[in-house]
């Protein structure tokens, strides 16, 4: 607003002032988003609304004040300046004023040179954006109504032959099968925030919807890998994709959920350039060009570990480790170590026992998160409770600092190592 | 539900001047509509005092920087051929959760003259058919 020269200007109303518009306060960043590409806010009927750009989401949180607002648009409100500098006429030039009311006449006189500052619109509140994590729980909810399994599998079998299996007690159609835009619309997270917690639930995309795979299905799958790979001489590390898909697919499988699991339990190994058969990649999921894949240790062993100690069950630590031992295949080697996130040990040292306690069972929100570790054990330290808290994402808080705000630590002395436990 | 928040206009939004005064205004001569409010001015002595005079008030006040910018927002009503039109295009638009309504930038607010001191008395009769600071 131009008021620069010395010239006074009249404020005033202007015809239709508007008091409806919205404000936002937003940082730099989120301000030159919404002007570039766009935003939306997003929210079922009892959500609390959220603004999601392509990468982030944000908390809408409503501010009033009890001052008034008066705003000047540039367009309307006359920033012009039609008056020039007169400082002779300035009613400033008069030293020892005469009266006020002459005062008043005298700036009314000089604010008909120059053009009013039209008042616009009124505001008494504003909308403040705060980055938050997205909220997941909605997209759990909705995947989890139909994982993919074994019934899909004979389903996918029965539609290749085109007849109809009247004992089938699979459900059809696509009731409860969601496409990525309608997971957009529905769960309150960016479109990045929305694929990262696909990922981290193991989705894959069949035929447009996207679904979770039934863990114990997606196991019994990774044993069949395992088998095939040992009858046909492969070494776990360099496992072939094609050929190994195409045995499952034999078994039954859809190709894709085999390719599936193995990158659920495995990495890429690289491409042999020896085999060029264009052939050999018609199994592979989209996007994976990898022919060979190794399977990654640590996730086969919490996958037998986990099968051992199912329903809750305890065993003693030798029992137990031995017993991996028996399960895992040949070459790979269980540890302790490697299944932190897993299984928990309990008991004094001579007589440890083990349990299943996975990351994958617990709530996802912070504040539920550490309630349901400090139900299990009311007091941990460090080392153990790291593979539990390290997935935690809340923007501008670390790891430490979530840990400070849920957590009460203590430390007998200096030289003891630091306990966490229940604020 | 889905609400876009979008400039529709080519470029940046204009900035907005935003003026803050502590209290409401009432109209002396009784009418309800007020079209005048005061005359502003910058101080001879002080180049970043402002001053509002306001019947027989004189406020003074300072501009300052938002810490962060405000964001003007108009709601506006979709029409039909455009919602199909954005569905389309737009990543976040989908036709089912697409509202009728949609939010569009106006302008920014970076900084804004703030008046909370009391105002002083200017000592004489004010004129008629000017408001009076309450």
């Amino acid at each position: 607003m131009d008021l620069d020269h010395f010239q006074p200007r009249k404020l005033a109303y202007g015809e239709d002032v508007r008091s409806d518009y919205r404000l936002l306060e937003c940082s730099e960043e989120l301000l030159d988003t919404i002007l570039r590409e766009g935003t939306v806010i997003k929210g079922g009927e009892n959500d609390e609304a959220v603004l999601c750009t392509r990468m982030k989401t944000y908390a809408l949180k409503y501010v009033e004040t009890t001052n008034m607002q008066l705003l000047v648009s540039p367009d309307i409100g006359g920033f012009e300046n039609a008056g020039n500098d007169d400082i002779e006429n300035s009613p400033y030039s008069m030293v020892n004023a005469p009266g006020l009311q002459t005062q008043i006449q005298k700036l009314s006189r000089c604010c008909q040179k120059t053009k009013a500052v039209t008042v616009t619109a009124t505001n008494q509140s504003h909308l403040e954006a705060v980055e938050i994590a997205p909220r997941l729980g909605a997209l759990e909810a909705l995947l989890l109504k139909r994982p993919y399994g074994l019934a899909d599998e004979q389903l996918g079998e029965v539609e290749e032959d085109t007849m109809a299996d009247p004992c089938s007690s699979a459900v059809t159609g696509t009731e409860g099968l969601h496409t990525f835009r309608d997971l957009l619309e529905r769960v309150q997270a960016s479109e990045e925030e929305l694929r990262a917690g696909l990922r981290s639930l193991g989705a894959i995309e069949l035929n447009g919807s996207w679904r979770t795979v039934d863990p114990q299905y997606l196991g019994s799958l990774l044993e069949l890998i395992i088998s095939s790979c040992q009858q046909l001489g492969h070494s776990f590390i360099r496992v072939p994709a094609t050929e190994v898909c195409e045995s499952l697919r034999e078994c039954g499988v859809n190709p894709a959920i085999a390719m599936h699991c193995l990158e659920a339990y495995g990495s890429p190994a690289g491409d042999d350039i020896s085999s060029s058969n264009p052939a050999d990649t018609r199994c592979c999921a989209a996007g994976s060009a990898s022919k060979f894949w190794a399977l990654n240790e640590s996730k086969v062993c919490k996958y037998f570990a986990g099968k051992l100690l199912t329903c809750g069950r305890q065993m003693s630590t030798v029992e137990f480790m031995n017993k991996l031992k028996d399960a895992v295949p040949d070459g790979m080697q269980p540890s302790l170590e490697s299944l932190k996130g897993e299984v928990l040990m309990t008991g004094k040292s001579q007589n440890t026992q083990v349990k299943a306690f996975p990351l994958s069972a617990l709530p996802r929100e912070p504040a539920k998160r550490f309630a349901a570790l400090f139900a299990e054990r009311p007091k941990w330290n460090a080392d153990d409770m790291e593979p539990y808290i390290s997935d935690l994402k809340v923007p501008g808080l670390t790891t430490g600092a979530l840990l400070l705000k849920y957590a009460r630590v203590s430390q007998t002395s200096p030289q003891d190592p630091i306990i966490y436990s229940m604020r | 539900m889905l609400i876009p928040v979008q400039n529709d206009e080519e470029g940046t939004v204009p900035e907005w001047a935003l003026i803050e005064l502590q209290g409401t205004f009432e109209s002396l001569t009784g009418s309800d509509i007020i079209t005048d409010i005061g005359i502003l001015s910058k101080s001879a002595i002080d180049k970043d005092i402002i001053h509002l005079v306001i019947g027989y008030h004189q406020l003074e006040g300072r501009r300052q920087t938002l810490k962060k910018p405000l964001l003007i927002l108009d709601k506006q009503k979709i029409d039909a051929a455009l919602l199909a039109n954005m569905a389309e295009q737009s990543l976040h638009s989908l036709p089912h959760g697409l509202t009728r309504v949609k939010y569009s930038a106006v302008g920014i607010v970076r900084s804004k003259i703030l008046f909370k001191t009391r105002p002083t008395a200017l000592i004489s009769k004010p004129s008629a058919g000017h408001a009076a600071l309450k």
